[in-house]
């Protein structure tokens, strides 16, 4: 478990949009985002809609989740990564799933999101979520196949020294 | 520029931190913060139990003249949540239901037998707060999950994600 208590943010500063089809899920992760300091928080229940506001909205993290129609969360994700722009495509992503069995979570990371979170959805894990993308801002990779967060630092923290030299360059690329 | 595999790869540093839109915290521990949390979902219960209840309400009375997808698309959303309202059952259910529906083909009335059965258990765990709260709660999860089982030995299921 990540040790918070030392590290704590005052995320007030933060504006983040969260997109989920579940009207009663995008309550429950403004109330969640609003308790920890968030003050703002766009919810969006289409997900088409999204690329508009991104833009307007100078958004620092976006928050989707996966099973969505008409399109999901990957696609959004991929086209996001796509979008012209200076920002836009670096723009951190959360994804929210409840399926979380590895053929998932691999195709969101080869979209490119930051993030995996497992729904149900609690406090704590959002937090370290935020925590751990604040503390290690990942570099971004762009590969003839990928465009997206360098996950080697977003998954595990920054590699030491030591693993740089005995880990290869491209274990996560695909 | 590094190659890895042929590759040509390119590293490029963010121009969005997220640290850079925050400060240390001085007014508020953690702690204080995820306590905060936890009374905005709590405060959020009663509506969510309101809205669970009517979905699975219309879904019972409609009993088999619903789609499939719209069975998947109601458990799917009450797994998504129950837990984070502290119905980590309704959950299971949830979960339980949207595999059913994905692994089974609905042509046998034991199909919709087991729909109605997971609908009947989880308007009993949303309705009834005890049932998270006792042994009888789990016993009546594990006889759904027994009685799924039966079933679809009986009608033949496909893997996960063949659908």
């Amino acid at each position: 478990m990540v040790e918070l208590e030392a590290d704590a943010y005052d995320l007030s500063g933060l504006n983040i949009m969260v997109v989920d089809d579940s009207m009663f899920m995008l309550k429950l992760m403004e109330a969640m985002l609003k308790a920890l300091g968030v003050r703002r928080v766009k919810c969006i229940d289409e997900p088409t809609d999204v690329f508009v506001q991104l833009e307007r909205h100078n958004v620092h993290l976006l928050i989707t989740d996966i099973m969505m129609s008409p399109i999901d969360g990957i696609e959004l994700t991929k086209t996001i990564r796509s979008w012209g722009g200076e920002k836009v495509p670096f723009t951190p992503i959360f994804a929210l799933s409840g399926l979380t069995d590895q053929e998932n979570v691999m195709r969101a990371a080869q979209a490119g999101v930051h993030e995996v979170l497992a729904k149900p959805i609690s406090p704590r894990s959002l937090y370290e979520r935020i925590h751990r993308t604040i503390e290690h801002p990942a570099d971004f990779i762009q590969s003839d196949t990928y465009f997206g967060p360098d996950r080697r630092v977003t998954n595990a923290g920054p590699r030491s020294a030591e693993r740089r030299r005995t880990e290869p360059d491209d274990v996560i690329f695909f | 520029m590094p190659r890895t595999n042929g590759r040509t790869l390119k590293r490029i540093a963010t121009p969005l931190k997220l640290g850079d839109h925050v400060s240390r915290s001085g007014e508020h521990s953690v702690s204080d913060k995820l306590r905060e949390a936890e009374r905005a979902i709590e405060t959020l219960s009663n509506e969510f139990r309101q809205h669970a209840k009517n979905d699975l309400t219309q879904l019972r009375n409609a009993s088999g003249t619903e789609g499939t997808g719209t069975v998947f698309e109601v458990s799917h959303e009450l797994r998504g949540l129950g837990g984070s309202f502290g119905l980590p059952l309704l959950t299971q259910v949830g979960s339980s239901l949207c595999e059913f529906v994905t692994r089974v083909e609905n042509s046998n009335p034991l199909f919709q037998e087991v729909v109605d059965l997971h609908i009947a258990t989880m308007i009993q765990i949303v309705c009834d707060r005890s049932v998270e709260n006792d042994a009888t709660g789990q016993q009546l999860v594990e006889g759904l999950l027994a009685a799924r089982a039966t079933a679809e030995r009986t009608l033949g299921s496909r893997p996960l994600h063949a659908k």
